[in-house]
């Protein structure tokens, strides 16, 4: 727009500054075209006051004809030089009174080609008005002559003028143009310091530091945006600090009261076997099958402390990151399983080489809990499959731990990670609901992710990764 | 030539020759006096106003430096053809020699547009075109018949010769 402007104004200027040339050019051309036609003039008049001369001894037809046509062609050429020269005061009073002179004498003509009125007469006064529009004419010509020699001056003195103007005015676009760059670049460059000087502020910790706004422009809608962003994530990193703080004390509560739970229950439970032994025969069938109910609630609420306290260990325990073999691991944990239930014909596929560096110990609870899963939902199998191997994406490997159980309905697959949710019943595959979260939890330590994918009566599979999406 | 009488007469033979001879050219040279001599007159259209005219002002009119008579009336100078009387009048009235004059109208054609003024042989042509004109002005001879109405003769002031 401010180019378009610019050119605009330039076209304008030079239009504007060559007005004077153009209208010289054309004054000089009409004064060039009067003088050529005042000359033809001279001419013709000169052709009929010739004729004239012959008119002394008498005009012939043929004579009269070429005079009338001289004298009709003459008359032409005097509006014409009259009309070119409307413009010139002085030259055009003269034409229209050598107009009025030549038409007394072309009525002297006339008179002569009749033999009317006194003929020596009229021949004197034709050759006095001859000369007198000749004389005219003359003027005429030098004048107009002279008035081309003024335009010519004029238009040479502002030969240079266009130019000049047009340099004055491209140095002034210039200048503005620069002018305008300057301002640009500090509006543009003000906003994008402030937005650095910020984003390095927040970059070493300083979470109150904030972009300046400026103008309502795109510059301005982004800083505004960056510290709707900055604000957010203050907001969320001291959300964060108090949540994880609450989390450890949580955590810190949750594993005081599981331990602390432990002396109650083992009373409990030495106290219901103790009054089982001790009194066991004085008491019914009923009593007798209340008393192991509640050895078996406590045997239940133990098991659930223990998983309590596992997942408290996973959060609270020190990382310690290396290389870790998660194939040797696998192969480990597999040779367990088999020996616990050695009947079953489970397939293990397990690739070989997998290594990660990571926290030796909780990658084992991570492979234990997943394989240890698989083990557990394909136990009504006659023949199950379970595989570990990885692929490779964007640049990392993506573990996964497949079987060919169970399943499970995909829209349950949120609940899976946490802690104490179940999707099958403790009688059909017995749990505590903990392991998944385990598997989460240590994941998350990692930096990493795990989910599943399943299918029921299919089987699932459990992927897991260390890059964070 | 020893014979004095004889002598006397051949003496006196050649002084009656030369006393004709000088009355001869006296005689040729008082006419050619008298034919140069020729006065002229200035004459105008009987109803021009004006009743006498300067010198100044007959070079001006006839230089076509003034244009007009005091009344308005556009001066139309006419000159003359005839040698004496012109010579007269370039002599007597503008004090130019016909070269200068001719040269005069050479540079008047090309750097004002001017002419020199028509010219007439006769007197009576020249009275003639007088009387066609208002403001024409012309001269002839002192000697010439002027009988026409139509123009006057208009007085010279500042005659110098």
């Amino acid at each position: 727009m401010i180019i378009a402007t610019f050119f605009l104004l330039e076209f304008v200027g030079l239009y504007l500054a060559s007005q004077s040339t153009l209208k010289g050019l054309t004054e000089l051309h009409r004064s060039i075209h009067a003088i050529t036609e005042v000359r033809h003039l001279r001419q013709l008049i000169l052709t009929q006051q010739e004729l004239l001369q012959t008119a002394k001894l008498g005009l012939s037809r043929e004579d009269q004809i070429v005079f009338q046509a001289a004298a009709e062609q003459t008359e032409y050429f005097f509006k014409l030089v009259q009309d070119l020269t409307k413009d010139r005061t002085e030259s055009n009073r003269m034409i229209a009174e050598a107009t009025k002179t030549f038409s007394s004498m072309k009525d002297l003509a006339s008179f002569l080609s009749r033999g009317e009125g006194n003929f020596q007469k009229n021949i004197l006064q034709l050759d006095q008005y001859s000369l007198e529009v000749q004389d005219m004419l003359g003027k005429v010509q030098l004048s107009l002559a002279q008035d081309s020699d003024v335009i010519f001056n004029n238009i040479y003195k502002m030969r240079l003028f266009p130019l000049l103007v047009g340099l004055v005015l491209s140095v002034i676009f210039l200048l503005f143009a620069l002018w305008m760059g300057i301002i640009l670049k500090n509006r543009i460059e003000k906003p994008i310091h402030s937005l650095v000087a910020a984003t390095e502020e927040i970059a070493s910790g300083n979470l109150n530091a904030r972009a300046q706004l400026s103008e309502a422009n795109e510059l301005g809608v982004l800083a505004n945006a960056f510290n709707i962003m900055a604000a957010k994530l203050e907001e969320t990193t001291v959300s964060k600090n108090y949540l994880n703080l609450a989390n450890q004390e949580l955590e810190a509560f949750s594993y005081s009261i599981s331990h602390d739970l432990r002396a109650p229950l083992r009373a409990i439970d030495g106290f219901s076997k103790a009054l089982l032994e001790d009194a066991g025969d004085s008491l019914n069938e009923i009593s007798k099958s209340h008393i192991s109910r509640i050895i078996a609630a406590v045997r239940r609420m133990s098991e659930l402390i223990d998983a309590v306290l596992s997942l408290s260990r996973i959060s609270r325990s020190e990382m310690s990151i290396a290389k870790v073999d998660l194939s040797a691991i696998a192969h480990d944990i597999a040779n367990d399983l088999i020996n616990t239930e050695p009947e079953r014909k489970v397939d293990f596929i397990i690739k070989e080489g997998m290594s990660v560096e990571a926290d030796p110990t909780l990658m084992r609870v991570v492979l234990e809990n997943l394989i240890g899963n698989s083990w557990k939902y394909t136990s009504k199998k006659e023949h199950a499959n379970i595989e570990f191997s990885s692929i490779e994406k964007n640049g990392k490997p993506l573990f996964y731990v497949r079987d060919d159980g169970v399943g499970f309905d995909m829209k349950y697959a949120k609940k899976l990670f946490t802690p104490f949710q179940r999707l099958h019943s403790e009688s059909d595959f017995p749990g505590t609901g903990v392991g998944l979260a385990s598997v989460k939890r240590v994941m998350h330590r990692h930096n990493g992710r795990v989910w599943a994918e399943a299918v029921p009566d299919e089987g699932a599979t459990f992927f897991f990764t260390f890059q964070s999406d | 030539m020893k014979n004095p009488e004889l002598r006397r007469n051949i003496s006196f033979n050649h002084l009656t020759y030369f006393l004709l001879l000088l009355f001869n050219v006296l005689i040729c040279v008082g006419h050619e006096k008298e034919k140069n001599d020729e006065n002229i007159i200035f004459i105008v259209n009987s109803k021009n106003p004006a009743t006498e005219i300067n010198i100044a002002d007959v070079r001006d009119y006839y230089f076509k430096i003034k244009r007009s008579w005091p009344d308005g009336e556009n001066v139309r100078f006419i000159d003359r053809n005839k040698p004496e009387i012109r010579e007269q009048f370039l002599r007597k009235i503008l004090k130019k020699s016909r070269s200068d004059v001719d040269l005069y109208w050479i540079g008047q054609k090309l750097y004002t547009g001017n002419s020199a003024p028509l010219k007439e042989l006769s007197d009576q042509s020249t009275i003639k075109f007088v009387s066609t004109f208002k403001g024409a002005i012309g001269y002839v001879s002192a000697r010439a018949d002027i009988t026409s109405t139509e123009v006057k003769i208009i007085k010279l002031e500042n005659v110098e010769d």
